[in-house]
């Protein structure tokens, strides 16, 4: 419910699976490459 | 509770703030991404910080609009290119501290060069963070909130960078920390676990149980309520720049912790 006590709206559900997908691509991909020598933390 | 939790975000913050003010006024010609991002993490390890919603970035020229990224996360990360006198320069941290999450961002330029057509996107950038104050109470939902930003950038001749994020985000939340996720440790750099995980949980539990929508950007159906990090981000030319600062929407209180830009986080 929102403050006024009406029902809340739902974003798009398909828009938030691509969502999901990608953020989870990204991140695994960014992982991958961040781990290697060149961006490995200090 | 709620006031202790609205301090929690504003002393993260002020960290966040503090460390990146620091890096940012060190900053020479000649400096990579890299190293400053080094020098970030430096100035906040009296912070003691273990755990991120993102480790530093730092972008330089061109970069600073995202031109170029590819997959946005890997595009981000550090690189050994060297600042130009007078370019433009983004820098961003995310650090949890004391289990409150942080996200600060500030744009430069670097000595030895002429700042005008930077101070440009820096005037609009402190007209939208005046302006978002009244557009957040007057919108239905957090997507006309979007619109209205996004307009005020195209019609005052800016590109719109922010749409290039992940997920498209003008802002996300800053609500339910500390939670299960903000104490997993650091993988490499980057977008960390605590922001994935809180992020992805947030939409899941959105479309489940009609919780608020996590971010703020075109497909929000909700009005905003609670803190959020808003980071407007703009472009012109051949560089962009950015603000990343709280803004709390909360019954009749709607403000910035840090009102000014780049100014001090007043809690």
């Amino acid at each position: 419910m929102n403050s006024n006590g009406s029902p809340r709206r739902r974003a798009p559900w398909m828009s938030d699976v691509r969502i999901l997908i990608l953020g989870i691509w990204g991140f695994l991909l960014q992982t991958l490459r961040s781990l290697g020598r060149k961006n490995a933390p200090p | 509770m709620r006031l202790a939790y609205v301090k929690g975000i504003a002393n993260a913050q002020r960290i966040a703030r503090e460390a990146i003010l620091e890096v940012a006024h060190s900053v020479q010609p000649g400096d990579t991404e890299r190293a400053v991002i080094a020098r970030i993490e430096t100035a906040l390890r009296p912070a003691n910080v273990h755990h991120w919603l993102h480790t530093p970035y730092a972008w330089w020229g061109a970069r600073s609009r995202f031109d170029g990224f590819g997959v946005w996360e890997c595009g981000a990360l550090g690189t050994d290119r060297k600042l130009g006198p007078g370019e433009a320069f983004v820098l961003d941290v995310a650090p949890i501290i004391d289990g409150y999450p942080s996200d600060f961002a500030y744009s430069g330029v670097a000595p030895g060069g002429e700042a005008t057509a930077h101070a440009a996107l820096l005037s609009e950038l402190a007209t939208l963070k005046s302006e978002i104050v009244t557009w957040v109470k007057e919108a239905a939902s957090g997507s006309m909130l979007c619109d209205r930003v996004r307009g005020h950038m195209l019609a005052n001749g800016f590109d719109v960078v922010h749409t290039l994020y992940p997920a498209q985000v003008l802002g996300h939340t800053m609500e339910g920390f500390p939670n299960v996720f903000s104490q997993l440790p650091r993988i490499g750099c980057g977008f960390q676990l605590p922001l994935l995980l809180t992020y992805a949980k947030g939409l899941v539990m959105h479309h489940l149980v009609g919780e608020a929508y996590p971010f703020l950007n075109a497909g929000t159906p909700d009005k905003p309520q609670g803190l959020f990090a808003v980071e407007p981000h703009l472009g012109r030319g051949t560089f962009g720049a950015k603000f990343e600062s709280i803004l709390l929407v909360d019954g009749d209180e709607t403000r910035w912790l840090d009102p000014e830009l780049f100014g001090e986080v007043l809690g």
